[in-house]
C-alpha cells in the first residue's frame, strides 16, 4: 500500500492518499484504496473510514498521462473505486483539505459523508481539455448543489472555494482547524448516533423547469462554444441525471465522455495542456542550472512596445528603469501606461492603491549610466541593426557585468547584436508580442553564444512574469514570424489571382484563426511588413511576394492607424469594412499585370494559408531552430491566434495526416513553382517512417 | 344577420426570442394569461365561453398538442371549452379570430375567444425536421421553401426597392412605437406577467434562472438612428436585409372575447369593434411579403368599400421593404399607417401578430374616431391576408 497510509485511529480507519505530487489517482492509487477499503470492513473493530489526503491536495484527479493507454481501463478504474465506497457497509467520509480536481472530488462524491477546510479548492475541469467529468460528477454534483449551480460549476470548470458550498448537500461540515481531529470526531459521533450511508445516487433532484433551462443553456452555450462539443455534452448529461435512474444516467454520462475522448477537439487540447507544460523544458539545459536573481530591470525605449514590457515587470514587483533619448519620449510613455492601467481600474481589475504602487515601481531616465546596476536590460528600440548597434555598445559599456541583456528584435540576427558587445554570452532575444502586457507568448532566443544559466534564468523569469516561453535558436523571423511570413506571401498571391481580403479573412476565421490575415496585417500596420519586404529583396532576392501589397503601403494604406488598410476604418473605429475602392484597386492591378484571374474557393484558402504553416513550421523543426513540434504549436496557439480546438499547425497537420499535406503541398509546388512548396524533408521522412510531427 | 363583435383584448408584451423574458416559459401559460386577461376585461363569466381559438405558425413542441386545449385549462376555464389551434402561418393570429367571429355569424355561438400564441424561443430550433421537403416540389417549386429572409431579398431586388429606404423605415417603426410607448397606447392591451427566465451573466458567464415581471414590449429601442440602423450588417453577404429593417423575433400570446352583437348589447358590454371581413389571396412565394397587394382589393370589393374609407391600416412589418411595396402599390397614405410602428420594433411572434393587431388597431382606431380599420399581413407559402374591422 505504498500509495495510501492506512491508520487506525481508535475506531476510525484513516486511508491517506500518497502519490506526490497531485495524488493522481492512478492504477496503483486506485489498487490501494481498494485494498484499504477491504481491509476496514474485514477490521471489526473499525466502524467508520476516513480517507484524506495532505493539508495541501486532497486530489488533483485522473492520472491524465494514464489517458489513452491500457492503464486508464485496467480495474479497478475509477467508477470501480467509487462504487466500492458507495457499497461499502460502513460510513465512509471524504476530508478535503486543499486542491480537490476531477477525478479526486469525483471520489469524494462517491463517500457517504464529506467534510472539507474552507478554503479547500474544488473543481471539474475537465471541459478545459474538452471532456466531462467522466466519474459521476455530472450525476452527482446536481444531486448535491442543485441543478443551475452544478451546471456552472462543471461548464466553467474553474476552482471554488470549499467555504461557497456552505449550505448545501456537498458537504456535511467545515473545519477550520485542527481537521484531522475534527475529521476523526465527526466519524465517531456518526458511530455513536449510528447514522445511515448517505449515498447521493439516492438523492432526487427536483427540477421540474429542466427541459427549458436546459435548453435555454444549450441555445447559449452552442452560441458562444460552437466548436467545443464538450459543453452541449455537460447540458446533456445532466439531463441524464434529472431525467434518468442513477445508473443509466452514469452510463450516459460515460458514453458522452469517450465520445468526447474520441474528438479532435478533445485531443487538440489535451495535446495542447502537455505542450504548454513542456516549453519550459530545454533539452541540453538541466533544471538545477543556477539562475541569475533579477531585481531590477531596465528598458531601452518607451514606445508601445518598450512600455507593455514595463508593464510586465512592475505587474509582479519588479522595478524598471525605462531609458529615452527625451524627456518628451519618457513623458508620453510614461502617460500612456498610466492609462492602460487607469482602464484597467475603471473596468474594476485593478484598486487605486495597486495603480500606484505599480507606478511608483517605474523609474525613467535618458542616461544610460542611470542603468549600471541593473540585473537584466530589455532593449526595445527601432528595428535598425545599426541603431541596435549604438545601444548595445552603450548598454556593454555602461551595464554592470553579469547582468543579462536582452533585445526585443523580431527578425534581426541575435549573434550579429550579441557581437556588438564584448560579452555575448549574456545577450540574448526576448521577443515579446504586442500588446506586450497581455500577449502570453515570449520567444526566447538564444544565440550561439549565449550561456546555459542565461536561457534558464530567462525562462525562470518568464514563468514569474506569467509568460509562455518558448526557446528558438536564431533565424530569420524565429519561430513565429518566420512561419507568419510564407502565411501571408501566401495570402498574398491569392488576392492576385482573384480572392478578395475579406473571403480570405472570412475563410481563416471560419477555420477558427482569430483573425484572418488581412484584418491582422492592419492592426500590426502594413508599413512593418513593407520594411520587412524591402529589407527581403536584397538579403533574398529570390523569394517572391505579390506586389499589391507594396501598393497599397504607397498609397498610404497603413491598416488601422490611418483609417484605411485592408480594409477602412471610420473614425477610429476598429471594425474592418470591406472598401470597394480596395477592390477597385485591386482590379486595376490584376489588369496591369495581366494575372487570370479565377474563383477560389475556401477549401483552397485555408489549405494555402495553413499549409504554409505547417511547411515551414516542419522546416523550422527539422533545422533544430525549434526543440519540438509542440512548441512551434504553442508559438501559435498564445501569439497568433491558431485555434485551440485544432491544436495548432503541426498538431493539426498530423490530426488530416501527412500523406494528405504532402498531397496537397505537392500540387501547390506543381500549379505554382515556387520552391516553397516543396514538401519539407522532415514531413517526408516522418511519412516514410511511418512517425507523427507531434509525436502524438 | 347576425354580428360578431369584440368586446376586449389582451395581449403579453413582446419578448425578445431566446435572450428575452419568455425564453423559457411554455405556449400553455403565454396563451393563457392573454386568454384570461381578455375575458376578464370582458367581464363575462369563464364558462360561457363556447371555444378557444389559437393561431400559432409552429404548433409544435412547447406550442404543441393542440396548445389551445391547453390554453383553455391553463387558464382555468371549466373543461366544457374547447380549444382548436389554428395555423396559416404569419396570419395565424388574424385567421384565428376571423374564424372565432365566423363562428359567432355562422353557427350561432354566443361568445368565443380567438387570439394567437408564438414561443420562437423554446420552438423554432427544436423543430422536428423529419421530411420536412417533399421531393417533387423541392424541383418544381422550390421557392416554396425558401427562408423569409430570401423573399424579402428577392422583393427588394424584383422591385428594386434601396436599402436607404427600408433602413429609413425601419428607424421610424422604433421611433413612433418609442412614442406611443412613452404615451400609454399600449397599455390597454398589455397584461403585465410574472416569468421565470434563462439568463446568461455576461462578466462571469454564468446561467442561472430568475423571476421577472414583464409589463412593456421588450424590442423597442429609443434611441435608434438612421446612422446607426444602416451600419447593421446585412443578414445574407451582398444582401440589403439587416436587424434594422427586418422584424425582431420574439414571443407573447394575444387574444380578444368575440361575441353575438345581440348578447353583447343585451348585457351592457361596450364593444371595442364590429368584425366586417376577411379575405385571403395567394401569390409567388418567392415574393411572399407582396401578399397583401392581392388580399386587399378582394376584400375591400367584397365589403363594398373604397381604399379612401379605411382610416387605419396595420400591416404587419414582417421586412420593411414588402411594407414599402405594399404601401405604395396599394395606394395606401403613410399617416395612417402602422402609426404607432410594427414588428419592427416589437418583434414578430408569427401566430400573435395579427391579434396583436386586430386589437391594436380597435383601441387605436377609437381614439382616432376612424370608421374602418383593416388589419393586413404577408404570409409564408406566398399568401396575403387582411381582415376588416368596424370601429364601435
Amino acid at each position: 500500500m505504498g500509495h495510501t497510509l492506512f491508520e487506525i485511529k481508535n475506531n476510525i480507519a484513516v486511508i491517506t492518499l500518497n502519490h506526490p505530487p497531485v495524488n493522481g489517482l492512478g492504477y496503483d492509487l486506485r489498487v490501494a484504496i481498494v485494498d484499504g477499503i477491504a481491509s476496514a470492513i474485514k477490521n471489526p473493530a473499525i466502524g467508520a473510514i476516513v480517507i484524506t489526503g495532505s493539508d495541501k491536495i486532497f486530489s488533483g484527479g485522473a492520472d491524465i498521462k494514464e489517458f489513452g493507454t491500457i492503464k486508464a481501463i485496467t480495474e479497478p478504474h475509477l467508477q470501480s473505486v467509487i462504487r466500492v465506497i458507495e457499497n461499502c457497509p460502513k460510513p465512509v467520509i471524504a476530508a478535503i483539505q486543499g486542491v480537490c480536481m476531477g477525478g479526486g472530488l469525483e471520489l469524494a462524491l462517491g463517500c457517504h459523508y464529506r467534510v472539507a477546510s474552507p478554503s479547500a479548492s474544488l473543481a471539474l475541469p475537465e471541459i478545459k481539455l474538452g471532456l466531462i467529468p467522466g466519474a459521476g460528477g455530472t450525476q452527482r454534483m446536481p444531486r448535491v448543489i442543485g441543478v443551475e449551480k452544478a451546471l456552472n460549476f462543471i461548464l466553467s470548470g474553474d476552482p471554488v472555494p470549499a467555504i461557497a458550498f456552505k449550505e448545501t448537500r456537498l458537504l456535511d461540515a467545515l473545519f477550520e482547524s485542527q481537521f484531522l481531529e475534527s475529521t476523526i470526531a465527526f466519524a465517531e459521533q456518526l458511530i455513536i448516533d449510528k447514522k445511515p450511508l448517505q449515498r447521493i445516487r439516492d438523492l432526487e433532484i427536483q427540477y421540474p423547469m429542466h427541459e427549458s433551462f436546459l435548453q435555454f443553456s444549450k441555445n447559449t452555450v452552442k452560441a458562444i462554444a460552437a466548436p467545443y462539443p464538450a459543453a452541449t455534452r455537460v447540458i446533456d448529461a445532466i439531463s441524464a441525471a434529472i431525467t434518468l435512474p442513477f445508473d443509466e444516467g452514469i452510463a450516459k454520462e460515460r458514453e458522452y465522455f469517450l465520445e468526447l475522448m474520441n474528438t479532435s477537439v478533445s485531443r487538440a487540447m489535451r495535446y495542447a495542456f502537455f505542450a504548454k507544460r513542456n516549453t519550459t523544458k530545454v533539452a541540453d539545459i538541466p533544471s538545477q542550472t543556477p539562475v541569475r536573481e533579477i531585481k531590477k530591470v531596465g528598458i531601452i525605449g518607451a514606445g508601445t512596445m518598450g512600455g507593455g514590457i514595463a508593464m510586465n515587470f512592475v505587474n509582479v514587483g519588479i522595478p524598471v528603469i525605462i531609458l529615452e533619448t527625451s524627456q518628451e519620449k519618457l513623458t508620453k510613455g510614461l502617460t500612456t501606461i498610466q492609462s492602460n492601467y487607469e482602464n484597467s481600474l475603471k473596468k474594476g481589475k485593478l484598486t487605486q492603491e495597486k495603480l500606484d504602487k505599480r507606478m511608483s515601481l517605474i523609474q525613467s531616465t535618458t542616461e544610460y549610466k542611470d542603468l549600471h546596476d541593473v540585473d537584466l536590460v530589455v532593449e526595445a528600440v527601432f528595428e535598425d541593426i545599426h541603431v541596435k548597434e549604438q545601444v548595445f555598445k552603450q548598454l556593454d559599456a555602461t551595464v554592470r557585468m553579469g547582468a543579462i541583456l536582452a533585445t526585443n528584435t523580431s527578425t534581426l540576427d541575435v549573434n550579429q547584436i550579441a557581437n556588438f558587445t564584448k560579452r555575448p554570452e549574456d545577450v540574448i532575444g526576448l521577443h515579446f508580442f504586442s500588446p506586450a502586457n497581455v500577449m502570453q507568448l515570449l520567444e526566447v532566443v538564444r544565440g550561439e553564444k549565449t550561456s546555459h544559466d542565461v536561457i534558464a534564468s530567462a525562462m525562470k523569469l518568464a514563468q514569474k512574469i506569467n509568460k509562455t516561453p518558448v526557446v528558438c535558436r536564431v533565424c530569420d523571423g524565429f519561430i513565429g514570424n518566420r512561419m507568419v511570413e510564407q502565411y501571408l506571401r501566401m495570402a498574398g498571391f491569392l488576392l492576385e489571382q482573384g480572392a478578395t481580403p475579406w473571403q480570405i479573412d472570412k475563410a481563416l476565421e471560419d477555420f477558427g484563426m482569430v483573425m484572418g490575415p488581412f484584418r491582422m496585417s492592419d492592426l500590426a500596420g502594413n508599413d512593418i511588413g513593407w520594411a520587412i519586404r524591402k529589407r527581403r529583396a536584397i538579403e533574398y532576392p529570390e523569394m517572391r511576394y505579390s506586389k499589391f501589397a507594396d501598393l497599397i503601403c504607397e498609397a498610404g494604406r497603413y491598416g488601422q492607424k490611418t483609417g484605411k488598410g485592408w480594409y477602412l476604418y471610420e473614425n477610429g473605429s476598429r471594425k474592418a469594412i470591406p472598401d470597394p475602392e480596395l477592390e477597385r484597386m485591386l482590379v486595376q492591378f490584376r489588369a496591369e499585370e495581366k494575372i487570370q484571374v479565377r474563383e477560389i474557393s475556401d477549401v483552397e484558402i485555408v489549405q494555402f494559408c495553413i499549409f504554409a504553416l505547417i511547411n515551414e513550421g516542419a522546416r523550422i523543426l527539422e533545422e533544430g531552430i525549434a526543440q519540438r513540434a509542440s512548441d512551434i504549436d504553442i508559438v501559435y496557439l498564445t501569439g497568433y491566434g491558431f485555434p485551440l480546438y485544432r491544436g495548432g499547425p503541426l498538431k493539426y497537420a498530423d490530426e488530416i495526416g501527412l500523406f494528405q499535406v504532402i498531397q496537397v503541398c505537392s500540387k501547390f509546388y506543381e500549379s505554382t513553382q515556387d520552391q516553397f512548396w516543396q514538401p519539407a524533408k522532415l514531413l517526408q521522412d516522418s511519412l516514410a517512417q511511418s512517425k507523427t510531427l507531434t509525436g502524438t | 344577420m347576425t354580428e360578431a363583435v369584440i368586446v376586449s383584448t389582451a395581449r403579453t408584451p413582446l419578448a425578445k426570442s431566446w435572450r428575452g423574458s419568455f425564453n423559457m416559459t411554455h405556449g400553455a401559460t403565454l396563451g393563457a394569461h392573454a386568454v384570461q386577461a381578455a375575458i376578464a376585461r370582458a367581464g363575462i363569466d369563464p364558462a360561457e365561453v363556447e371555444d378557444i381559438m389559437m393561431g400559432c405558425a409552429n404548433p409544435e413542441g412547447a406550442t404543441g398538442l393542440n396548445i389551445a386545449r391547453q390554453i383553455a385549462i391553463k387558464a382555468g376555464l371549466p373543461v366544457s371549452v374547447g380549444g382548436v389551434t389554428i395555423n396559416r402561418f404569419c396570419s395565424s393570429g388574424l385567421q384565428a379570430i376571423a374564424m372565432a367571429a365566423q363562428s359567432v355569424i355562422v353557427d350561432q355561438v354566443p361568445i368565443v375567444v380567438g387570439g394567437g400564441v408564438e414561443s420562437i424561443s423554446c420552438v423554432q430550433l427544436e423543430m422536428n425536421q423529419h421530411m420536412l421537403f417533399e421531393p417533387s416540389l423541392q424541383v418544381t417549386k422550390p421557392e416554396l421553401y425558401w427562408t423569409m429572409l430570401q423573399t424579402a431579398e428577392q422583393v427588394a431586388k424584383r422591385y428594386q426597392i434601396s436599402k436607404d429606404l427600408q433602413d429609413a423605415y425601419g428607424v421610424r417603426s422604433q421611433l413612433r412605437a418609442t412614442r406611443a410607448q412613452e404615451e400609454g397606447l399600449f397599455n390597454h392591451e398589455i397584461a403585465p406577467i410574472k416569468v421565470t427566465m434563462g439568463v446568461a451573466d455576461s462578466s462571469s458567464k454564468a446561467l442561472f434562472t430568475k423571476e421577472v415581471t414583464v409589463s412593456t414590449d421588450e424590442g423597442i429601442r429609443p434611441n435608434t438612428t438612421l446612422e446607426g440602423v444602416q451600419k447593421i450588417t446585412p443578414a445574407l453577404a451582398g444582401g440589403v436585409i439587416t436587424a434594422g429593417n427586418a422584424s425582431q423575433f420574439s414571443d407573447g400570446a394575444s387574444a380578444v372575447v368575440v361575441m353575438n352583437a345581440t348578447l353583447a348589447e343585451k348585457r351592457g358590454v361596450e364593444p371595442l369593434g364590429i368584425f366586417r371581413g376577411f379575405a385571403v389571396a395567394g401569390c409567388e412565394p418567392d415574393e411572399m411579403g407582396i401578399g397583401p397587394i392581392y388580399a386587399i382589393p378582394k376584400l375591400l370589393k367584397r365589403t363594398g368599400l373604397k381604399m379612401s374609407d379605411i382610416g387605419l391600416w396595420e400591416l404587419n412589418e414582417a421586412f420593411a421593404v414588402q411594407v414599402l411595396y405594399c404601401r405604395d402599390q396599394l395606394g395606401i397614405p403613410d399617416e395612417i399607417l402602422n402609426v404607432n410602428g410594427g414588428a419592427i420594433a416589437m418583434g414578430h411572434p408569427y401566430g400573435v401578430s395579427g391579434a396583436r393587431m386586430v386589437g391594436h388597431a380597435l383601441i387605436e382606431g377609437k381614439r382616432r374616431k376612424v370608421k374602418y380599420v383593416v388589419v393586413t399581413m404577408c404570409v409564408g407559402g406566398g399568401q396575403g391576408a387582411a381582415g376588416l374591422f368596424e370601429v364601435c
